[in-house]
């Protein structure tokens, strides 16, 4: 990811169409976002904070893990949800993919 | 050159004409390019495969073309397959079958968003700015996203090695020079956006 702006204080994005903000351990299946060189650190971590409701730190050690490692499980659930996760995440430009956890 | 300022009712974004232009060719390019061979989907031509003679009335009235989902393939332009990745990365029979199901309205999602921006820019063509309310920040960023992407495509650009690649390139005649200069400009506006919604 590209990193021309500093990092700096945010209010909490707008938007947030599933309510259950944290990654849920029992499920089986996950959406995976990998790196890119195109995509903004602030707007990945801006799209985490929208769409999943996490809190900016979160979202912030979320985006590092994908720059970093290459990618970062963002989200669990069922096959459907995620299947829902990788579509909004394509939406806004972001590569994802999911598959089963583990 | 592009300014863009905080203002209670949102964003407000500030063009230049030549910018209002560059833009606009961009979301022309973007639209086609999802567009893809939708000429040939439309009501009342016939294809070679089907015949459809006639304006379906199902597709007429609900929008739905079980055609177009059934056709809905690996897109083989390296820039549409950015756009619209697969959706499981061991798994073409899963990733064909998310793509029957999503592909239009993933499309269909982008293109409104290149709708809003046209209007946009419309306005800014003739006010020389405009204020943004939250949906159309939205439809801009991923828009810009979008833009980047395919031109980032086109540049031939993977990884990091390749953006230095380009950065060091030599001869000024080179076509990749203009189109990288405007790869970075998108870089202005989406950081100013982001910036303008406490989001950088």
């Amino acid at each position: 990811m590209l990193e021309p702006y500093d990092e700096g204080m945010s209010t909490a994005p707008a938007e947030v169409e599933r309510p259950e903000s944290d990654v849920r351990p029992d499920q089986p299946w996950v959406t995976v976002v990998w790196d890119d060189p195109v995509n903004l650190m602030d707007y990945v971590t801006y799209v985490f904070q929208k769409l999943f409701g996490y809190p900016k730190r979160k979202a912030h050690q979320l985006m590092m893990q994908v720059h970093v490692e290459g990618r970062a499980a963002v989200s669990s659930g069922t096959r459907e949800q995620m299947e829902n996760d990788v579509q909004r995440l394509h939406a806004h430009g972001l590569w994802a993919t999911l598959q089963k956890d583990g | 050159m592009v300014e863009i300022r905080r203002s209670k009712a949102g964003p407000k974004i500030r063009l230049a004409d030549e910018e209002v232009t560059l833009l606009t060719i961009l979301v022309d390019d973007l639209d086609a390019l999802l567009a893809g061979d939708d000429e040939e989907r439309e009501p009342g031509v016939a294809s070679p495969s089907g015949g459809r003679a006639n304006l379906d009335p199902l597709v007429e009235l609900t929008g739905l073309d079980v055609d177009a989902a059934q056709r809905a393939e690996r897109p083989t332009d390296p820039a549409l397959r950015r756009l619209l990745p697969d959706a499981y990365r061991d798994d073409e029979e899963a990733s064909a079958e998310f793509r029957r199901y999503t592909d239009q309205s993933l499309r269909g999602s982008k293109r409104a968003d290149a709708t809003i921006v046209r209007q946009g820019l419309a306005s800014i063509a003739v006010m020389g700015e405009r204020v943004l309310d939250d949906a159309q920040v939205q439809a801009w960023l991923r828009f810009v996203t979008d833009a980047r992407l395919m031109l980032a495509s086109r540049l031939g650009i993977e990884t990091a090695a390749d953006i230095d690649r380009i950065e060091m390139l030599g001869d000024r005649d080179d076509p990749r020079r203009g189109a990288y200069a405007v790869y970075e400009w998108l870089v202005a506006i989406l950081g100013g956006l982001l910036e303008a919604i406490d989001a950088a």
